[in-house]
């Protein structure tokens, strides 16, 4: 049972895309803490595939993983007309250096590393993503 | 990741290599070529000698003057009987044969063949020889008369003198032939055995150039194969460095963080007993220390391997230090310690910096300020020059006694053993710090007094988002 700490994400469907059970598991918990609806998808094909039928309000996305990488399915939404609004935040553990470059050239939002501070994680998110959410407001304050 | 591999290639050098070796070549082959013409010339030159020497046919001009000497003096034996046995048939058979003999001698391609010396020889005895043959024939027409026999044999006598000497004559210009044949014969040997050796030694260097050649293009060719192996495996080994310490890192790093990750998130669950919030915040923080030193150790690897290339992104600065900031905030609050950001207001809204550097940067500093602090404040300042940003984290804590200022920056090194015992933290923060404030062309500085407080502070190139026109 998750207890409401938060009330930000109330009403935001959210989109995990990780191979990790654990790591996605942590990011949905959190995500909830805050009200939002969250789905998981264990790789960038189903991410595309959720993306497409949930039509979640951004989507948090793992960069290495099987069968379609974070890297393919940025790919595939950018040349997409409905899914390239979604603005996506890479979480990866696996940060090499030029790796944020890339990912910000490849259309990521931002790139987080992991691991993420359970604490100040949704405010980290929100302060990220204010230029597509100005209405959001923040936990921790500015 | 770079690979700084030297991919020079050699300039072709083997035709420079060769060059000397193709002009002694040709100046054989000239030499060769001068050496054969005159050997032609000579050969030539020889023949015509032959020809002198020995006449168009040689069974023809076997002994023509000893022949009519022989048979001169048989007329003048057969002339000079007693007239008792005087036979006339025998002197116009004799007669018969001398004419045969010189008709012989002077047939005109045989004349032609006389070496010079003798010709005049000749005529004289072709013209002696018609007052001969006109007293011969009157005597066998009139054999009484005897008075022109003898007259005749005076005659034949002194033809015969005249045959001889222009046999000695004849012989004589042909052994001076001879020897000019010879002492040819000697040049043509030697310019032969000249000829054979240019020759041999044109053709041995030939066959040393192509040799040489081939044997040169096999080893460039066998050259630049090794050197493309040998890059193939350095690239390779380095490739399989990166992969190691990626997959490494990767593989370090996943179950820590969920470690972490779960660790906070059952906290912030709520319904834990005080005794249980403590117990997760230890194994939380001996989680992270962990994982921190994980990442120290991978990060200074990859710094003291030179494998870390800075890479510049726009960075919106004030959001970047609001978001690192936020975190530490946290840990300054769990020890009650005051945290102060101060930005300048001449600082650019948008900077170029390698985001992940300034990070690590940041956060190091701060996370050792908190560390060692136990009462005050810690205080991060940002202000620029408009040339360089100053960065710096100033703090209230124990300090660093001053024979340690320069030894600091040095990796596994804290200020004392028990230092380490009573903080924690590999000692490898500050190393880090300092190779990538090197690595962005910066500057650190340190202020620090015992009891008092530290003040790093950092200097690096501001470089705006856009360029200055």
């Amino acid at each position: 049972m998750i207890n409401i700490t938060g009330d930000a994400l109330i009403g935001w469907t959210v989109l995990v895309v990780e191979d990790e059970p654990d790591a996605a598991e942590i990011v949905q918990i959190l995500l909830m803490m805050y009200g939002a609806k969250v789905e998981i998808a264990v790789n960038g094909r189903e991410g595309l595939e959720k993306a497409r039928s949930i039509k979640p309000k951004f989507i948090i996305a793992d960069l290495s993983m099987p069968e379609m990488s974070g890297w393919e399915m940025i790919k595939r939404m950018q040349d997409d007309r409905v899914l390239a609004s979604i603005p996506v935040v890479a979480l990866t553990a696996h940060a090499m250096t030029g790796d944020r470059e890339k990912a910000m050239q490849a259309g990521f939002r931002y790139f987080l590393t992991k691991p993420l501070h359970p604490e100040t994680f949704v405010n980290d998110l929100l302060v990220l993503l204010r230029d597509d959410f100005p209405e959001a407001r923040l936990i921790l304050g500015n | 990741m770079t690979h700084n591999l030297n991919t020079k290639r050699r300039p072709a050098r083997r035709f420079i290599f060769l060059s000397p070796l193709i002009t002694v070549l040709s100046v054989v082959a000239i030499i060769l070529l001068v050496a054969i013409f005159l050997l032609g010339t000579l050969v030539a030159r020889q023949n015509q000698v032959t020809a002198s020497v020995f006449g168009l046919n040689e069974t023809d001009t076997a002994r023509p003057f000893v022949q009519l000497q022989r048979e001169t003096l048989r007329m003048l034996d057969v002339l000079s009987r007693p007239l008792e046995t005087l036979n006339l048939d025998d002197v116009d058979l004799q007669f018969s044969l001398l004419k045969s003999r010189i008709l012989v001698m002077s047939r005109p391609a045989l004349v032609e063949s006389y070496p010079s010396e003798i010709k005049e020889s000749v005529d004289s005895v072709l013209n002696s020889w018609m007052s001969i043959e006109l007293n011969l024939t009157t005597f066998l027409e009139d054999s009484s008369n005897d008075e022109l026999r003898l007259l005749t044999i005076d005659q034949l006598r002194s033809f015969e003198v005249l045959v001889n000497q222009t046999e000695i004559g004849y012989q004589f210009s042909r052994a001076l032939g001879i020897r000019q044949l010879s002492n040819n014969n000697d040049v043509l040997i030697r310019a032969l055995s000249i000829t054979s050796g240019v020759f041999l030694a044109f053709f041995v260097l030939a066959v040393y150039s192509i040799v040489r050649f081939l044997n040169q293009r096999h080893l460039a060719e066998e050259e630049a194969q090794l050197a493309m192996a040998a890059e193939a495996a350095a690239l390779q080994s380095s490739q399989f460095k990166d992969q190691f310490m990626a997959t490494m890192s990767h593989e370090l790093r996943t179950p820590l963080n969920a470690i972490i990750g779960f660790l906070g998130v059952l906290k912030m669950t709520g319904g834990l007993t005080e005794q249980h919030i403590r117990m997760v915040d230890r194994s939380r923080a001996n989680a992270e220390r962990l994982l921190n030193l994980i990442n120290d150790i991978l990060d200074l690897s990859k710094i003291e391997a030179g494998r870390v290339e800075l890479v510049e992104s726009k960075v919106v600065i004030r959001r970047l230090i609001n978001r690192l900031t936020a975190q530490m905030e946290i840990l300054a609050q769990q020890k009650q310690l005051q945290f102060k950001v101060e930005i300048d207001d001449a600082l650019p809204e948008c900077i170029r910096v390698d985001e992940d550097a300034l990070t690590k940067i940041v956060t190091n500093l701060l996370s050792n300020a908190i560390k060692f602090t136990e009462k005050g404040e810690v205080k991060l300042s940002l202000n620029t020059n408009g040339e360089l940003i100053r960065l710096s984290v100033q703090d209230t804590g124990i300090g660093i006694p001053p024979h340690l200022h320069e030894t600091i920056f040095d990796s596994f090194r804290q200020a004392d053993a028990s230092v380490t015992r009573k903080y924690g933290g590999s000692g490898l923060g500050l190393a880090i710090v300092q190779r990538l404030v090197i690595a962005m062309r910066g500057k650190i500085h340190l202020k620090s007094s015992e009891g008092v407080g530290s003040q790093f502070t950092v200097e690096f190139p501001l470089v705006n988002c856009e360029p200055i026109n």
